[in-house]
Parts: C-alpha cells; structure tokens; sequence
C-alpha cells in the first residue's frame, strides 16, 4: 500500500479523488495519509501545504501530490512554462498556479528519494469528469471555458447535491474502464500523469 | 426504531465519531422525554450536559430529517455554536433532503464557512442591505461584478473583504 500525503483543496471530495487517480495511474493500492491539518479551498493549501508536507515527511511519508483548481486561470494566466520564474508567478495573484504550488513544496521534499507531483486541471476537476462522460463540449472549449459553477452543475445537475453525493458520482466516473485514456486526450491531466508515472 | 431516528442516529456518528448513539428517557418533568447521548468510551450525557455546539447541531438534524416534502424552513445564524467542520457536514445534510423532499431551507448567516459551502450556487446567496428607505435584496448571481470576483474567490472570502458591500 502506497501511502500519499494529498494536499487539495477539500480532502474528503479532491482528495479522494486524486487518490483514486493515483490508484488508477500507478495500479497499486493508495492511501491518503492522514492529518489533523485540513484544507478548505486554495487558500489554504498554498498556506499550509508546506507544513502538511513536512509533517508527513517526519512521520515517514514519501510520496505527496498537491493540487489546486484552475479557476479562471486559463483566461486570465499564462498555462505553466519550465521557464516560469517561479517567485514572479507566486507574487502575482494571476501568475501560474503550477507555479504557486510548486513553491510550496518544502526543500527537504526536493532531496532524492522523495517524490511529488502538482496538478492543477484546467478548469477544476468536473472539466476531466465532464470529458469522461463524453460530454458534447461546444464552444467555448473546455479551456476556454470559464464559469466552475456551470461545469459542476453540467456534471452534478442542479441543486448541487451533498458533498458525499459529489463523490460517489465522481468516483463511479473515474472508476469507468475507458476514464484514463479519455482523460489521456487532454494536456492538464497528461501533465499530471507523466509527473506520477515518473515516481 | 422509526426511519427517521435511524436516519439521525446514522448521521450524528458519522459527524461526531465519540458518539455511539442516542436515545431519549422520561425527563423529570412528567410527560417530557429528554435526549441521551451514549459515547463510544461508555459514558452517557443528557441533553442538558452536552456542549451548545452538539445540541444546536443535534436539534437542527433532527428538524431536517423529519422534513416532510416541500417544507419550508428558517434557520438563524447556525454558526453561533456550531464547529465550522459541523456546519458543513449540516450543509451536506440539508442538501440531500432539498434534492429528495424538494423542501427549502433559509439560512441567515455571516458565516464565511457557510458561504462557501454555496460557492457554486451564487443564485443560491442572497444579498440583503439595510438603508433609509428600506432594505435591498438581491442575488448574488445578479451582480455582474462580483460574480466575476467569484471564479477566483470564494463568496466567503469575499464577505470578509468587503466586497458585496463595495458592490451591493
């Protein structure tokens, strides 16, 4: 069993999430490592995603993926470069989320034998569950496409349903047999998959 | 047991782990029953001896799930004692009965955490301001500006940096 500190921005809906991913990527059993610290939105992981990291990492953990939602980004930011100044992005609340997230993994954690991945979808997450459900995307595209409220209503229907009710149909999506090489067809989730592959 | 009492019993021990049950017996006054909590550690509490936090969260579920279909409710600043982690798990709650009694609930709050446990339902927050001629209501999805605010920051964060006011 492969044990994952998962730093997202709500653990019982992203963070299951990514680790159902995660145990669909690298097909092997994943747990999340388990923490008092909680996170409640992006905020909150660029804040504490750093201590959640290191508090892992003292108790023996290895393996942490950190993860935020897009969020308008790619309307209003630049899609993440290996040539970002990572400072730059981080102190402009419009620079690349890659970036701010990047910035968060503790020094410790960059030594060999660790091993971290970040991932930001490009929108949120319902953008990929949306893809796996073949959804007819018209114009705007998912990239371009802007407002996170009609993606989640797109997936969920309307009114939203509880944050329990989001993840069993979240997870019965990505638990589909044909889910990874769907999600496989867009840049935001190979860029994540590449990063775990190299685990 | 009835459904419902199941139904609340189920959902106080998935919110509050250190409780194993409950269950109600005769309260001093004749004709009143009063509600027990049992802990896991074997220790029993009336009502009268557990935390505002956990009577409030307790009361509140219990009017929920005994909602009968299409059912309107008001509910008064539930973050006065309630532990925010609790108040989310109550959102959670009041939204399977929405979807499965069709009932609505009304909810005044200044509760940053509630709030954004409605991020993607702006048409679901109402904006209420106070003048001389009267008080103003709209809704959250009507103000172009702050729906705009809102893909980036949640209406809570929002709240608490003045922003409906500026826009409101």
């Amino acid at each position: 069993m492969l044990t994952v500190a998962i730093a997202s921005e709500f653990h019982a809906y992203d963070g299951e999430l990514y680790r159902c991913l995660l145990e669909r990527i690298l097909d092997t059993p994943v747990q999340a490592w388990k923490s008092e610290i909680e996170f409640n939105g992006c905020k909150h992981v660029r804040k504490q995603a750093g201590l959640y990291l290191e508090r892992a990492a003292q108790e023996g953990v290895r393996h942490a993926l950190i993860a935020i939602d897009n969020d308008g980004g790619s309307r209003k930011g630049l899609p993440h470069h290996p040539s970002h100044q990572v400072a730059e992005h981080v102190a402009d609340p419009d620079g690349c989320r890659v970036c701010w997230l990047l910035d968060t993994i503790p020094q410790g954690w960059r030594d060999p034998g660790y091993r971290s991945c970040v991932v930001v979808p490009i929108q949120t997450l319902e953008t990929w569950l949306l893809i796996i459900k073949a959804h007819p995307f018209t114009e705007p595209s998912p990239e371009q496409r802007y407002a996170r409220s009609v993606l989640k209503k797109d997936f969920f229907g309307k009114p939203l349903p509880s944050s329990r009710e989001q993840q069993r149909l979240a997870l019965e999506a990505l638990m589909q047999p044909d889910a990874l090489s769907r999600l496989s067809l867009r840049p935001s989730f190979q860029w994540f998959m590449n990063q775990v592959l190299a685990w | 047991m009835p459904e419902k009492a199941v139904a609340l019993e189920q959902f106080l021990a998935r919110c509050l782990p250190e409780i194993r049950n409950v269950f109600v017996r005769p309260a001093p006054t004749p004709g009143h029953q009063r509600l027990w909590f049992n802990q896991k550690d074997g220790q029993q509490f009336d009502s009268e001896h557990v935390s505002d936090g956990v009577l409030a969260f307790t009361a509140l579920a219990m009017h929920a799930i005994s909602a009968e279909e299409g059912q309107l409710f008001f509910i008064e600043e539930p973050e006065q004692s309630i532990h925010p982690k609790r108040l989310r798990e109550l959102v959670d709650l009041l939204k399977d009965i929405v979807r499965e009694r069709k009932c609505q609930f009304v909810i005044a709050t200044h509760s940053t955490v509630l709030l954004n446990a409605f991020r993607d339902e702006p048409e679901a927050i109402l904006l209420f301001r106070r003048s001389e001629t009267g008080t103003r209501v709209k809704r959250l999805s009507d103000v172009p500006e702050l729906l705009e605010l809102l893909q980036q920051t949640p209406p809570g964060d929002l709240l608490e940096t003045g922003a409906f006011s500026a826009a409101f």
